[in-house]
């Protein structure tokens, strides 16, 4: 027994508590302040959960679209399918409706040709740069000693009418448009027996490689002071 | 002789609700002697019992589940009185001579005005051991005091309360 325990203390203490408090009652606001502490943190792991859900949700619809956006090429280096883009001498010559037709005559020999060097269509070997073509092709010509200059009016824009030129060479020919600055490749034909791979196909410059056992022709032009200028390479191994 | 064999030993574990039936009350009159305020004991008790009932699985397997209550208790009523100043205010209505509500000793003696005037540790350590009859070695626990301090304690309250009674009771004799 400690000597502290006192009765007298006990009976002054036991006033100073006040009455009993009525347990039923008391118990009843516990059990409720309980629930109302389950239900705020249900509800706050709903709202965590939903929120998880949408950003979840949000997150892959903006990478779904990300994926499906079209991003334009600048140069075509390599071709669509990965393989050495060897284009053929089936390729028209096609002019639109607003440049001038080169001189041509036709292949020989093309057809037999290019049905066993291409998987592909034509049109396909250059990338979507390459402007589609409205008028009717015009067959492939072997050789072209000087560019054929062609300037067509443009009634879109009247301010920088777009220039449009063929460039040919040994291993073929390369038509290409100066317009807003800026060069594009229209189309190339390849002579007959040539393989041919685009290396720029817009930009300030324009680069298609001609190729055959023997020879090689590198096309290339270049844009200076707002001028097309050929420079054309023709290497024999 | 039988061989007593397969004794087993059942621990019956109380429910939360058997404690709350079992300490509630004690635990609110101790407090109320420290604040001066059945109410305001009223919610910190219930409040750590509240505590104990989201934390039940664990507070469960506690050597003193009372214990964890009644320091939880303890401390939301200090944190209260440090929040709010109520104590101040609980210490104004209960130095208030005119009260209704006043709880008085069989003598006639004002308990909560006597206890008014004592240090909030004293009062503290002098509820638990003659309101919640816990031991010196369980006040001192409770309260984070060496045994020594709350024998000083209760040693300096009881004089001073035996002083107060005796004074009380020599101008009532007058």
């Amino acid at each position: 027994m400690s000597e502290f325990r006192d009765e007298q203390m006990e009976q002054f203490f036991g006033a100073a508590g006040g009455p009993s408090p009525d347990l039923d009652v008391a118990y009843d606001r516990v059990t409720g302040s309980v629930r109302t502490v389950r239900r705020r943190r249900a509800a706050l792991a709903g709202g965590a959960l939903c929120t998880l859900l949408i950003g979840a949700a949000a997150l892959t619809v903006a990478r779904q679209a990300g994926s499906q956006r079209i991003q334009p090429g600048s140069e075509l280096s390599t071709p669509l399918d990965g393989s050495r883009n060897t284009a053929s001498s089936t390729t028209p010559v096609t002019t639109s409706g607003t440049t001038s037709r080169t001189t041509t005559t036709p292949p020989s020999t093309a057809t037999t040709t290019v049905a066993a060097a291409s998987t592909l269509p034509p049109t396909t070997s250059v990338q979507g740069a390459v402007e589609p073509r409205r008028d009717t092709s015009v067959p492939a010509t072997n050789h072209v000693d000087t560019p054929a200059v062609t300037t067509a009016p443009d009634n879109t824009r009247p301010s920088s009418p777009p220039i449009t030129q063929t460039f040919s060479g040994v291993g073929g020919r390369i038509t290409v448009r100066l317009e807003n600055d800026s060069l594009l490749l229209i189309n190339f034909v390849a002579t007959d027996g040539f393989a041919a791979e685009v290396d720029h196909a817009d930009g300030s410059h324009v680069e298609v490689h001609f190729t055959n056992a023997t020879h090689e022709t590198n096309a290339r032009v270049d844009l200076e002071n707002g001028q097309m200028v050929q420079r054309f390479e023709e290497t024999n191994d | 002789m039988d061989d007593v064999t397969g004794i087993t030993e059942v621990v019956v574990v109380p429910t939360l609700e058997d404690l709350f039936r079992a300490h509630y009350a004690r635990l609110v009159r101790m407090l109320t002697v420290v604040s001066g305020s059945q109410d305001a004991a009223a919610d910190a008790v219930q409040e750590a019992f509240v505590k104990a009932h989201l934390h039940w699985r664990r507070i469960a397997g506690y050597d003193d589940p009372v214990g964890w209550i009644r320091r939880v208790a303890i401390n939301r009523l200090r944190d209260e009185h440090r929040r709010s100043g109520r104590k101040e205010r609980a210490m104004q209505q209960l130095q208030t001579a005119t009260r209704d509500d006043a709880v008085e000793w069989s003598n006639g003696i004002d308990v909560a005005v006597l206890l008014a005037d004592f240090p909030r540790q004293q009062r503290l350590t002098m509820a638990l051991f003659y309101v919640e009859n816990l031991t010196v070695a369980e006040v001192a626990a409770t309260l984070k005091l060496s045994e020594g301090a709350v024998k000083f304690h209760l040693h300096q309250g009881r004089e001073r309360l035996r002083d107060a009674f005796a004074a009380q009771q020599e101008r009532d004799s007058r």
